[in-house]
């Protein structure tokens, strides 16, 4: 049963509630299983009340050792000025504070449990503009309330915000993406291959691997392969298999992926990367369920349900001959599926990078600083490294957990971070959650003894000039990595190369050899011959620069149309 | 709608209404809970106070015709007399007060 938590200055909300809709439960300050609006020792003197203000509230909240589903919220609280937020009323008239005072304690609450949806008892009347838009915070018209609406809009709100999160998935509040959960959770049970289309970095691989495989009932295998990192000559073998000494350096029978994933799943990633030859196998292969290692003569089951994904728009390959009709109607494309880029889900976009940054800090990589840095503030007996929380707002301790770590992002670094374009879309958000945590965790680290915070809760503040940085934002300060522009032999070429932390030497070098490529690729006008031969030497082929452009994520369509 | 308005409607509409809807669309014969709803208020200070003298102080800041807050003082005060009345009196008296606040709102020039 769903558990509600009231704030409201009256009593008469949670009576009504409690009478009225008992298909809720209800948070109470003494954990008793009733309202304190109608317990029994009310009348015997007890002092515990539900909440009235916004203190009552937070000291109720923090008391439950789990947050309730959902808060309901007035708007007006007519009560006396010291128990009102703000707590510095400053120039605030006393009568416009307690006829917004739902607002401020909204404010408080997003800061303080960002993650609690909240139905608001408001009136839409006033201006839209100065209704908070947060997508968790649903508001119930106040002139027509009644309990019937008011329970219907806290179903409402409890159905949307248990549907935007589904296990490792947030499907958030766009309709692309209800329009794609609703087409995937039927493909998923369908025999037919699925053919997903979205640009780099939207998660394709992610819903083939945590929605499409585990609902299919599918018994066998997913197997997962980017054929963008194939080389070409390993390619049949990769995808059908082999004898041994089929090929040079075949020094075993190999089962190709076709073969690993039978009875399961198999998602092809960057399907367009197939030459025609390849895409002619590919599907002898679906059509018959039986495939033939290189080499062999025998036929062996290999009947996996296909995910093919790309980048690119297949039907226009088709069209310009790179890519095979039969293939493309193989696959199913009259129910193909477009996964959205971020930049066409502003509305989640407070809730994708909450998700970013908890799981950067949560992550191995970024564990020895993390440890390192809490390591400064006293930590309580109750602390749980893992209730580690984002928060958007001012960073202040008492807005922060006790019992964890609180990382605090300001509302215009939210702002800045929703209107970008994200053109890697959820790696680029995951890369700079990471580099965003790793630059305010060194800085506090290297930061002189008398500066470093020192007491309790641990909170850390990301500031909005580092957001600037990572975003790497035109005319921004670069961020203080080093600058390599070595000596070098006359000839050689010169790159100047910017780096940002990273969580592995691996990540390192891979933007080390990205940005390389890139110099080179706008210095050969993106002739790949002569990137080659320019890297390998003469007679170097194309193939060797294309297919590692491919591995670090540089896509030749994506370049060509960059400024260099 | 107006501010002074708005406020009326939060401080004591709403809270006549709420449980008299609720007695209307969901049946039942709840006095107890439209005296609440009627005669248990607080005002801006969360001071106890009736429906008939919370008006009375509001009415002071009133941006409305004096006629027009002086027919809803009369529905008020033939909601609260109501109350004593036999059922479903006291609830159709309540409920007249949403016909009364939309006169009210309306005599205010837009």
């Amino acid at each position: 049963m769903p558990r509600l938590l009231v704030i409201d200055d009256r009593d008469q909300t949670i009576e009504m509630c409690h009478r009225h809709l008992p298909q809720f439960d209800y948070v109470t300050r003494c954990g008793r299983a009733h309202p304190c609006q109608v317990c029994e020792e009310r009348d015997k003197g007890c002092a515990l009340k539900c909440a009235h203000d916004y203190q009552e509230a937070a000291q109720t909240l923090s008391r439950e050792g789990s947050l309730p589903d959902l808060v309901v919220l007035d708007l007006h609280f007519a009560l006396p000025a010291e128990r009102l937020l703000p707590e510095d009323k400053g120039d605030l008239k006393l009568e416009q504070v307690r006829r917004k005072q739902g607002l401020f304690i909204l404010e408080r609450l997003r800061r303080d449990y960002p993650t609690l949806p909240v139905v608001m008892l408001t009136t839409t009347e006033g201006d839209p503009a100065t209704l908070p838009q947060d997508p968790l915070v649903h508001f119930c018209e106040n002139e027509v309330v009644d309990s019937r609406t008011l329970a219907a809009e806290i179903s409402r709100a409890l159905t949307l915000h248990h549907e935007g999160q589904e296990g490792p998935v947030f499907w958030g509040r766009s309709p692309a993406m209800a329009e794609l959960r609703r087409q995937l959770a039927v493909l998923a049970r369908s025999p037919l291959p699925v053919l997903i289309e979205g640009e780099t970095g939207t998660g394709k691989s992610f819903l083939a691997e945590h929605v499409l495989h585990p609902r299919s009932g599918a018994k066998g295998p997913l197997v997962v392969t980017d054929l963008s990192t194939v080389p070409d000559t390993l390619m049949p073998a990769h995808l059908f298999g082999s004898r041994r000494g089929s090929y040079t350096g075949s020094t075993d029978d190999h089962a190709g992926v076709f073969e690993q994933a039978h009875g399961g799943t198999l998602f092809l990633d960057e399907i367009a990367n197939l030459d025609l030859e390849l895409q002619r196998q590919l599907l002898l292969v679906l059509e018959r369920g039986t495939v033939t290692r290189l080499g062999d003569s025998r036929a062996r089951p290999a009947a996996p349900k296909l995910v093919a994904a790309t980048n690119l728009d297949l039907e226009n390959l088709v069209r310009e001959g790179r890519f095979r009709q039969d293939l493309y109607m193989r696959l199913n494309p009259a129910t193909r599926l477009k996964v959205p880029p971020l930049r066409e889900r502003r509305a989640d976009l407070s809730d994708l990078l909450r998700f970013a940054f908890l799981e950067a800090l949560r992550s191995e990589a970024l564990r020895p600083l993390v440890r390192a840095y809490l390591a400064r503030f006293p930590t309580p007996d109750d602390f749980v490294e893992e209730n580690s929380d984002i928060a958007f707002g001012k960073p202040q301790a008492r807005a922060a957990r006790r019992d964890a770590f609180s990382v605090f992002l300001s509302q215009s670094a939210l702002a800045r971070l929703q209107a970008h374009s994200w053109p890697g879309n959820h790696r680029e958000l995951k890369l700079l959650a990471t580099n965003a945590l790793v630059f305010s965790l060194v800085q506090q680290l290297d930061a002189p003894e008398k500066a470093r915070p020192e007491r309790a809760p641990a909170v850390l503040a990301v500031s909005d000039h580092l957001i600037d940085q990572v975003l790497g934002k035109p005319g921004a300060p670069q961020p203080p990595g080093p600058v390599i522009s070595g000596k070098s032999a006359p000839g050689d070429r010169r790159v100047e190369i910017s780096l940002k932390p990273a969580p592995s030497f691996a990540e390192i070098s891979a933007d080390v050899e990205r940005q390389y490529l890139m110099a080179l690729f706008h210095a050969h006008a993106g002739d790949l011959d002569s990137m080659a031969v320019e890297l390998f030497g003469p007679g170097a082929n194309r193939r060797k620069v294309h297919l590692r452009m491919n591995q670090l994520g540089l896509r030749l369509r994506n370049l060509r149309g960059a400024p260099a | 709608m107006h501010t002074w308005l708005t406020a009326l409607r939060h401080d004591l509409v709403k809270r006549a209404l709420w449980p008299a809807r609720d007695l209307r669309d969901g049946g039942g014969r709840d006095l107890a809970a439209l005296r609440r709803g009627l005669l248990e208020l607080v005002d801006a200070e969360g001071m106890p106070v009736t429906a008939e003298a919370l008006f009375a102080r509001m009415r002071v800041g009133s941006p409305c015709p004096a006629a027009a807050c002086d027919a809803f003082a009369g529905a008020l005060q033939g909601a609260v007399e109501g109350l004593q009345e036999p059922w479903p009196r006291p609830l159709q008296a309540v409920l007249a007060l949403e016909d009364a606040f939309q006169q009210l709102a309306r005599s205010l020039p837009e």
